[in-house]
């Protein structure tokens, strides 16, 4: 599903090349739970934004479902986006502006989704993460695992091929955060394929493999279960 | 989606409330000053366009030249009409007309009015000219002698709601016929209340209509339809010496939707003259507010992206393209405007009866049967709207989402602080050169009030000397003077400018006869120079002892220099035919505004009726006023009183100064104002942004002075060059300005300095707090993140 060829990412300062990714080599299947861990600075982060899309890559070859990211204009990428990818931000993110509910319609709107099959979507979806209750509450007047449990819903309401969440649970209590985690499992094991990043191990051992990075290279690969 | 961005906007208008404020108040002021400016602007553009065949008429102007000068002039003589319709096939009609004048007594059964404004004028009138008839036949109205055209007011004056049409009013023992109701435009510059043939001039004014010699009308012709008024000129140019040899004059043609806005001589047309200098202005100083006001609106809403910024990132990653944030963004700032727009509105539908007032100007504003209106209006606040919005919407869609998601710190953010400095640059290199435009326009103006004109101007009051004063002056002035505050009396004709004849026919011992010398005439008698302190510098004035007056001459000092008489005293001269002694030499007053040169003048004196002077003294001017009235009532039983007061008449020659003047100081004022807020925005923005340098800063020992001094420097400096860059191009337009005038100040520098020091010090005054609150802010604070 995923297909990374010697890619590399560096920020370039007048004569100094800051490193940050180097000789990424990496095939993602669908269906994998996949950790990226790693000490600060490893690039973590910056390969999961590379992954997603949301940053450029400084060389290599990208392939996502077998089309060639590292070839493809803005407007086609933000095409991919909004069918296969959803983003779970380690500080959730949701439009303070925007209720529950309209935070979950947002990425339906940008995907032109008819009103009624909206609305259904957001119900099923509410329904499904148990917080209709909530629906019209604006993000600050929920609790950090509540809005991270939004941040979810809403990653999951375009229904991607692939869910990227960095640090998701850094900034919830352990047992919001082993909550968080159980989602992520159960809808792994319902097909979703993940890629997370995480400093931490309990939770990295959620996923089927882990990646380990340090200064920008793969160090090594586990397999889990 | 569309709901949603509203939603979405509403909900943030509402969480921001003092930026929303400072946003939408800038851009209301932007849009009520340009708004207001636009009316004005379409009011002064359309004069006389309401004319049907307004493309295809034109009115003569008379160039004469002289050994002293080129004077334009729109009288004609009086058969120059009637001899080119004869002999030109392109001329289709043609039309004389002198009017806009008042005083002749008119009745209606018991009633008598003396202030309606007559005007006389060739059958073709209402044929060249589409004032439209309430009732009457335009092809017919004017075409008997005895006939009339009054104009709706004055019917409903005279005849209140009973049909006018018929009825008959008497100018002296002569009846007319009304033929025709017609209302006339505010915007039309032929201004008059009732219109008679011009045949009745011959008895009335005494004019012969068939002179080459004699001009009292303005001629306009209609040619045909699409045929260039150009052509007509060559032909006509120079048709006058032809039939008068004397004198030396060409004929041009003024197309009529000119008039109003390019004539460029004192027009004499009993009506407020435009000039089209001021409706570019006005239309430059529009367009700045409402710049300003647009930058404003761009520099807060950049300089918030730090918030915008992480709402934005969202939005890329779950799926938004750059388009439709883009068009959301713009949709806000339309929004903005929208709110803006009708506020404006608003604010304008309340202010405008005093706008109005103040400009003696009536003016139409947004009735729901103006579409166009409405159109445009619509189309401003899109325009402003996207205009104000764009740069903002680029700068924060073109974020990198990954940027602006990292924890949301500022810093991350690209600050484009250099088309920020730029836009700050603008708003003051603006209000800069506003601030030298209204200083050098109040200075100039100032200089023009308070310059002594070398007359007297104050506590007089004027009127036409009907009944005793025409038949016994000399008790009626007797009478007047019993009052102890009245100070003096004098007969004058004019009694101000316009009106003076102008004549070349001055002969002098050493005239040189090949050029002509054109010299203004004005009637006086023995107590003119006392009533209006005019002093003189040779020789002695008009003596009430001195039968022989009558016959002598007084000039005034441009015309002994332009003569080029050495010793004038004694000298004999003639003028139009008569022959008698200078007899002293008049020190110059300015006789008309700055903006002309002082003319040379001849006085002499005149038993007949003629315009009376009153000089009052400033104290219980209304018992005076009441006095002088209760003895017209006893020297002119059968008119009513009427008066002007003669500071009245000559400010008026200042009127569209002092008007601009008003209009120029108020969006000085605005312009000032909305560059603050901008500046506002700005340095809030930069306090924010550098929050974490000042903490360190702090940490290492910066004082309070220093930082200030660091973090104002920038802007500062920024305001300095805004200045540079518009003191030359607000000399450029000021002295340019001042041409308008024949005496004007000269251009200080220290004007310009002054300026600077204006815009550096409020600069200071709006950013001083923000700065200071955050040198003295803990560090602590801001460095509790990282």
């Amino acid at each position: 599903m995923i297909k990374l060829v010697d890619v590399e990412k560096y920020y370039a300062n007048k004569f100094i090349k800051t490193w940050v990714l180097r000789n990424i080599n990496l095939t993602i299947h669908e269906g994998d739970f996949v950790s990226i861990m790693g000490p600060s600075g490893a690039g973590k982060s910056t390969l999961l934004h590379i992954i997603g899309m949301l940053d450029d890559m400084s060389g290599g070859e990208y392939y996502f479902m077998d089309e060639p990211v590292h070839k493809l204009n803005e407007k086609k990428r933000t095409a991919f986006h909004q069918q296969y990818i959803g983003f779970v931000f380690q500080a959730y993110h949701l439009i303070d502006e925007l209720t529950v509910y309209e935070n979950l319609e947002t990425p339906l709107l940008y995907k032109k989704v008819k009103t009624a099959e909206r609305k259904s979507m957001i119900a099923d979806m509410l329904d499904r993460f148990n917080i209709v209750a909530k629906k019209d509450l604006f993000p600050n007047q929920l609790s950090g695992g509540q809005q991270q449990l939004v941040a979810v819903a809403r990653a999951l309401i375009i229904n991607p091929k692939i869910i990227l969440a960095d640090e998701p649970t850094g900034n919830l209590n352990s047992k919001q955060g082993l909550e968080i985690m159980e989602m992520l499992k159960q809808l792994n094991k319902e097909g979703t394929t993940i890629i997370q990043v995480t400093h931490d191990e309990n939770k990295a051992a959620f996923g089927n493999r882990i990646i380990h990075l340090a200064d920008g290279y793969v160090e090594k690969e586990e397999q889990h279960g | 989606m569309f709901f949603s961005y509203i939603k979405f906007a509403w909900r943030n208008f509402k969480k921001n409330k003092v930026y929303t404020f400072i946003n939408i108040i800038g851009l209301v002021i932007g849009m009520v000053c340009s708004i207001l400016i636009s009316l004005w602007i379409a009011d002064e553009w359309n004069y006389d366009r309401f004319h049907v065949n307004r493309q295809n008429i034109y009115r003569i102007l008379v160039d004469t030249e002289s050994a002293n000068s080129v004077t334009k002039s729109s009288t004609t003589p009086n058969t120059l009409g009637p001899v080119l319709a004869a002999n030109y096939n392109d001329i289709t009609a043609m039309t004389r007309y002198v009017g806009g004048f008042s005083g002749w007594l008119i009745r209606y059964e018991d009633k008598s009015f003396t202030n309606d404004r007559w005007a006389a004028a060739d059958p073709a009138f209402f044929q060249i000219f589409s004032f439209p008839f309430i009732v009457g036949n335009p092809a017919t109205a004017l075409q008997d002698q005895q006939s009339v055209v009054i104009t709706d007011k004055m019917a409903q004056k005279y005849f209140g709601d009973n049909t006018a049409l018929g009825k008959v009013i008497k100018k002296d023992n002569s009846d007319l016929y009304v033929t025709g109701v017609i209302h006339i435009p505010e915007n039309s510059h032929i201004q008059f209340d009732y219109l008679f043939p011009i045949e009745n001039m011959r008895r009335w004014f005494y004019q012969d209509l068939e002179s080459w010699d004699v001009g009292i009308f303005r001629t306009y012709i209609q040619v045909r339809a699409g045929f260039p008024g150009a052509e007509v000129e060559k032909k006509i140019a120079s048709i006058i010496p032809e039939h008068n040899p004397q004198m030396k004059a060409q004929l041009s043609l003024q197309p009529l939707i000119d008039i109003h806005l390019r004539t460029t001589f004192p027009d004499q047309c009993n009506y407020q003259q435009g000039n089209i200098t001021y409706v570019y202005i006005l239309s430059l100083v529009a367009l700045c507010v409402l710049l300003v006001a647009c930058i404003n609106f761009m520099n807060l809403s950049t300089s918030r992206s730090s918030i915008r910024v992480k709402e934005i990132g969202v939005r890329k990653a779950i799926g938004a393209r750059r388009w439709e944030l883009i068009g959301q963004l713009l949709g806000e700032s339309v929004m903005y405007a929208l709110i803006s727009m009708i506020l404006a509105i608003l604010i304008i539908k309340l202010i405008l009866p005093v706008f109005t007032t103040f400009i003696g100007k009536n003016l139409e504003f947004l009735s729901f049967s103006n579409f166009k209106m409405l159109f445009w209006l619509t189309a401003l606040t899109f325009v402003v709207g996207i205009f104000a919005g764009s740069y903002p919407a680029f700068v924060l869609s073109s974020f990198t989402p990954i940027n602006t998601l990292k924890a949301g710190l500022v810093h991350n953010v690209p600050s484009h602080a250099r088309i920020r400095n730029i836009l700050v640059v603008i708003q003051f290199f603006t209000a800069s050169v506003f601030i030298i435009g209204s200083l050098v326009f109040y200075q100039q103006l100032y200089y023009m009030q308070h310059t002594d004109k070398g007359y007297d101007k104050d506590n007089i009051v004027y009127f036409y000397g009907y009944g005793k004063y025409m038949t016994d002056y000399n008790s009626a002035r007797e009478a007047l003077l019993q009052n102890p505050n009245i100070e003096s009396i004098s007969k004058a004709f004019p009694p101000f400018y316009p009106g003076e004849e102008e004549s070349s026919d001055i002969m002098w011992p050493g005239k040189n006869i090949d050029k002509e010398f054109v010299i203004y005439h004005k009637i006086v008698d023995f107590d003119y120079l006392q009533t209006f302190g005019i002093s003189m510098t040779a020789g002695r004035f008009f003596n009430s002892e001195m039968s022989t007056d009558l016959d002598n001459y007084v000039l005034n000092e441009t015309a002994i220099k332009e003569m080029g008489l050495q010793e004038p005293l004694g000298k004999t001269i003639t003028y139009k035919g008569r022959t008698g002694q200078i007899i002293g030499v008049m020190k110059d007053f300015h006789h008309t505004s700055f903006h002309s040169a002082i003319s040379p003048f001849i006085f002499e004196m005149y038993n007949g009726p003629c315009y009376i002077c009153v000089k009052m003294k400033p104290d219980n001017i209304l018992q005076t006023l009441a006095f002088i009235e209760g003895k017209w009532l006893e020297f002119v039983p059968d008119r009513p009183f009427s008066y002007m007061f003669f500071k009245d008449a000559v400010d008026n020659y200042y009127h569209n100064e002092q008007r601009s003047m008003v209009f120029a100081r108020g969006f000085t004022g605005l312009a000032i104002f909305i560059s603050c807020l901008g500046l506002l925005g700005l340095c809030s923005f930069m306090v924010e942004q550098r929050s974490k340098e000042i903490g360190i800063r702090k940490v290492l020992g910066a004082s309070v002075p220093g930082l200030f001094y660091l973090l104002s420097r920038d802007f500062i400096s920024w305001v300095v060059l805004a200045n540079l860059l518009a003191w030359p191009v607000a000399w450029y337009a000021m002295h340019h300005w001042l041409q308008n005038f024949a005496y004007r100040i000269t251009l200080n520098l220290w004007l310009f300095i002054l300026a600077g020091i204006i815009t550096v010090f409020i600069a200071l005054a709006m950013i001083g707090l923000q700065v200071l609150r955050a040198a003295m802010a803990n560090p602590v604070e801001s460095l509790r993140y990282e």
